[in-house]
């Protein structure tokens, strides 16, 4: 009898810890499951200004003093991609370079501004280690608020004529992307896109809020 | 069973905690050490030590973290270790819980270095709780009995299924916020 309890008591010990380990890759499995059905364009997230509406205008400065006005039309016949960011986030530093080829290629018809909020010194060294001297860098709690801006990198697209088009959430080249293309389209989301080429049924969603 | 007084614990028990609470160190000192720059933002975003301890602070937290793995592993070092380790768990604790205070709930944890994501939040707390109770078991006197060979079996088992339903918590902990993100669109 002794030995039958010691016997029970190994074969326990096995199955729990098999138990155990296939509850560990099924908690696994929903994380990696997360990850695949984030978003594929850039999430609006659907408060401030909305696409289509005249953005509000600003007039700041910059952290070297220079006036920057967003969401007036654009003298030089420019969009506007403000892109709000915070030294603190991981994601921001990983899309500075994708910021730097869109400008270089964007040139002719797009401006970039930085945009973020806090302690002065604390942005001056993030602008100096990452070499941002020549992109506008605006510290606005205003401009931030305005907008909703909730999570980050987040950026807005303003047209030339001070038209919001665009705006969302940016985790990647493709999410900035997102954005550019919304436009192109007409669109003011890919969100909004999907809904437009896949109608679902149900009562139309727009005039919800 | 009259061996059991009051503050006083069953040895393979102990011998089963101390081995699980110093696999779980030496993993999660580890994780951090992979990738140390990772883990210095993360102390920053806490925004809780001057600027020229971050990176002191971001060596001491991992290198710590093993010592008490370590320390745990051996009976003589034993309460000693695992005193350390409710200081150390009760520290970041509190760096959690006063950023919780200031509504910082989306910013990284820290706790597993890059390998692992989890946002701020009071199932944390909860976690380090358990492993607070857990350090302080070790700091019983242990019942003096030998060990018998089933008690092997029950240490090394033990241990395991503690270790590996220690990730599936931590797992768990990961997807929660992402969960109720769904639930809200």
């Amino acid at each position: 009898m002794p030995q039958a309890i010691v016997i029970s008591q190994i074969v326990l010990w096995i199955l729990l810890l098999v138990m155990a380990g296939i509850q560990l890759a099924l908690l696994r499995q929903i994380g990696v499951l997360h990850e695949r059905i984030a978003p594929l364009g850039a999430l609006t997230i659907d408060t401030g200004p909305k696409e289509g509406a005249a953005a509000p205008v600003f007039e700041l400065s910059d952290l070297r003093g220079g006036r920057v006005a967003i969401g007036a039309p654009s003298e030089r016949g420019l969009d506007t991609l403000v892109f709000f960011l915070s030294p603190t986030c991981p994601v921001c530093k990983k899309m500075l370079p994708i910021l730097k080829s869109l400008r270089a290629a964007e040139e002719k018809s797009l401006r970039i501004v930085l945009a973020s909020d806090g302690e002065r010194d604390e942005h001056e060294r993030f602008v100096a280690a990452h070499k941002l001297g020549d992109f506008p860098y605006l510290l606005s709690q205003e401009l931030g608020m305005t907008y909703r801006v909730a999570k980050l990198p987040y950026a807005v697209l303003i047209d030339r004529a001070g038209v919001v088009r665009a705006k969302g959430l940016i985790n990647s080249r493709e999410h900035l992307e997102s954005l550019l293309e919304a436009k192109e389209r007409g669109v003011a989301s890919i969100q909004e896109f999907m809904h437009a080429a896949h109608p679902h049924p149900g009562p139309p969603s727009a005039p919800a809020r | 069973m009259g061996y059991y007084s009051p503050g006083m614990l069953d040895p393979a028990i102990q011998h089963l905690i101390a081995i699980a609470l110093a696999a779980i160190f030496a993993g999660s000192a580890a994780m951090k050490l992979y990738d140390l720059e990772a883990f210095e933002g993360a102390v920053a975003n806490y925004r809780l030590l001057p600027r020229w301890s971050e990176k002191p602070a971001a060596w001491a937290i991992p290198i710590f973290e093993s010592l008490c793995a370590a320390g745990i592993l051996l009976p003589a070092t034993r309460p000693v270790a695992a005193r350390a380790l409710v200081v150390l768990l009760g520290v970041l604790s509190g760096a959690v819980a006063i950023n919780l205070g200031r509504g910082r709930r989306d910013i990284d944890c820290g706790c597993f270095g890059p390998m692992l994501r989890q946002k701020l939040g009071a199932s944390l707390l909860a976690r380090n709780l358990a492993l607070i109770i857990a350090a302080l078991l070790l700091e019983l006197a242990p019942v003096a009995r030998g060990l018998a060979p089933i008690d092997y079996v029950t240490i090394a088992f033990g241990a395991a299924t503690l270790i590996v339903l220690y990730a599936s918590a931590n797992y768990a902990i990961a997807n929660a916020p992402r969960t109720r993100a769904l639930q809200a669109l």
